[in-house]
């Protein structure tokens, strides 16, 4: 299965939640959907807490050359602190 | 009027005269600021000033109509005149023929009729806004690759919401250039890199510096743009026309990451309110089955099953009634032949005549096993509709075998299968009784000595008895 995003996280924890609240569940049924809500919670975790989101910069003008590298700061000062 | 003669004494009107023919020709721009600004019905009087000199200046009702505002001392002006002489009083003073506003103050202007002309095109509509997403995946970053803006974005944008990945496409921001770069990055995001929403951001400027973001071309991209747009430029109160088109408008670049991301902060605490409902609604969901369990356990059905088995069990027991009066008959039937059988051994040696006995015993304990079928069916009411099938079968199956076994006990005692081991009945001609006593069998009598197999027939030539 592809890896959800977050978006997809949510909603899907949102849908979980709507049904889990309907009183027309099998118990089986609202165990299972328990235990996968309570697994996405745990990745939504996860995601925010993992060190390291992806920034790049694009490259390239035409569809067939563009491309991304990694775009790393150069240290210096924020003008918003300066404002 | 030309100047030939060194000695001619001029008047006063014709010197004058002279200055002004030799302006004449001077028709000049010059931008500067205006003051000493007095008005009269057919002309005003103003001085245009900068810190080094002033230039006294004449305006004419003609030109006065022209012009779309209204000067004021302190106005920066930019004005094309003729140079010359007031001849009466001897004045040196620009006649002006037209007035822009200058600098600060006609970008000012322009900004606020390109303004007006695009919000009664409804380019700045609340209703066509488009909703930025909740939860970003991918967030598309235009802006300068140098200076602050980038930064801010970069680190408040990764320290909020980490999970999301961020590309940056590099553009000028100021100068001729910086319109077109920008559109091309917004078209170039919508067209060949799909991101979930675009920041446009740029430090803080003077009205001159964010001139691009005040241009109708990228008013337009924006709205153009299928991508939502998040507008961080400068810093309060600046605002452009490029913010009032955004789809959201921040006042700073890190505004701007703040407004296209959620907060992690305030997510772990919505993850934290979602685990909790989740878990309150298991419990209720549980302690709902548990209360249902309850008042089901108390209900007449589970006290009386016969309620809500009532009418299968109405049916197996019909069926169980034939069957029952099938197995009876059926045994009813094996007991009359156990009957014949025992009534028909009773005519043979002594050591068979318990046989009878022994089938009653088979058929005494093929009638238990069906009382134990009956117990049987009192006990397990649930399991007796698939069970009693291959019970009674196998009971049937096990009488069956019994009367097969009895049956070839029979066979083996049966006196034809004694003949087969050398014993011979005999007869008296033409008749089936047994001889089994030589007295009564006189000497030339015929007997039929039957073997095991074929038959002989025999005459007597003497008896124990003729001795």
């Amino acid at each position: 299965m592809k890896k959800m995003t977050f978006k997809q996280i949510m909603e899907r924890l949102e849908e979980i939640t709507a049904t889990l609240e309907k009183e027309d569940l099998e118990l089986e049924e609202g165990l299972r959907i328990f235990e996968e809500g309570v697994g996405l919670i745990r990745e939504a975790r996860q995601r925010l807490t993992s060190a390291g989101s992806r920034v790049e910069k694009l490259i390239g003008s035409l569809e067939e050359s563009l491309e991304t590298e990694e775009f790393e700061l150069e240290s210096q000062e924020s003008e918003d602190d300066k404002a | 009027m030309s100047v030939k003669d060194k000695d001619r004494v001029y008047t006063v009107e014709e010197v004058n005269r002279l200055a002004d023919g030799l302006l004449q020709d001077l028709v000049i721009w010059v931008e500067g600021e205006v003051s000493n600004l007095r008005g009269y019905s057919n002309y005003i009087f103003f001085s245009i000033c900068d810190e080094d000199a002033v230039l006294p200046c004449v305006m004419f009702k003609e030109a006065m109509k022209k012009t779309q505002f209204e000067l004021q001392d302190g106005m920066s002006l930019l004005v094309r005149g003729r140079l010359g002489i007031y001849i009466r009083r001897g004045q040196y003073r620009l006649n002006v023929y037209e007035a822009q506003e200058a600098g600060e103050g006609r970008l000012r202007r322009e900004f606020m009729r390109l303004m007006r002309e695009l919000s009664k095109e409804g380019l700045f509509d609340e209703g066509v806004k488009r909703k930025l997403p909740a939860y970003p995946d991918r967030i598309g970053l235009i802006t300068s690759l140098e200076g602050a803006a980038v930064r801010d974005v970069v680190i408040n944008l990764t320290r909020r919401f980490p999970g999301a990945r961020l590309v940056i496409r590099g553009v000028r921001v100021q100068g001729d250039e910086a319109v077109s770069d920008i559109i091309a990055a917004l078209d170039l995001f919508n067209r060949a890199f799909e991101v979930d929403v675009l920041i446009l951001a740029r430090g803080g400027g003077s009205l001159e510096d964010l001139r691009p973001f005040n241009t109708e071309e990228l008013v337009r991209a924006i709205r153009r743009s299928s991508i939502p747009v998040v507008t961080g430029v400068g810093h309060e109160p600046d605002i452009t026309l490029s913010d009032l088109a955004a789809d959201f408008r921040a006042s700073t670049p890190t505004g701007a990451a703040e407004a296209a991301t959620p907060s992690s902060a305030e997510l772990f605490s919505l993850l934290k309110s979602r685990e909790a409902s989740l878990l309150a609604d298991l419990r209720r969901r549980l302690q709902h089955h548990r209360r249902d369990l309850g008042s089901l356990a108390d209900r007449r059905a589970f006290s009386d099953p016969s309620l809500v088995t009532g009418q299968p069990i109405q049916r197996l027991a019909d069926v169980e009634t034939s069957l029952e009066s099938a197995v009876r008959s059926s045994l009813w039937e094996r007991g009359e032949k156990l009957e014949a059988v025992s009534s028909a051994l009773s005519r043979f040696p002594r050591e068979y005549r318990d046989l009878p006995d022994r089938l009653r015993e088979a058929s005494r304990q093929l009638g238990s096993a069906v009382s134990a079928w009956w117990r049987w069916r009192e006990m397990e009411p649930a399991l007796r509709g698939r069970q009693m099938a291959a019970a009674v079968r196998s009971i049937l199956a096990a009488s069956e075998g019994r009367f097969e076994l009895s049956a070839s006990r029979l066979q083996a005692l049966s006196p034809l299968a004694v003949l087969s081991r050398g014993y011979a009945i005999v007869t008296r001609e033409g008749q089936t009784r047994p001889l089994v006593d030589s007295a009564g069998v006189g000497k030339g009598e015929m007997v039929d000595v039957k073997l095991h197999r074929g038959e002989l027939y025999c005459e007597v030539k003497s008896s124990d008895d003729d001795e």
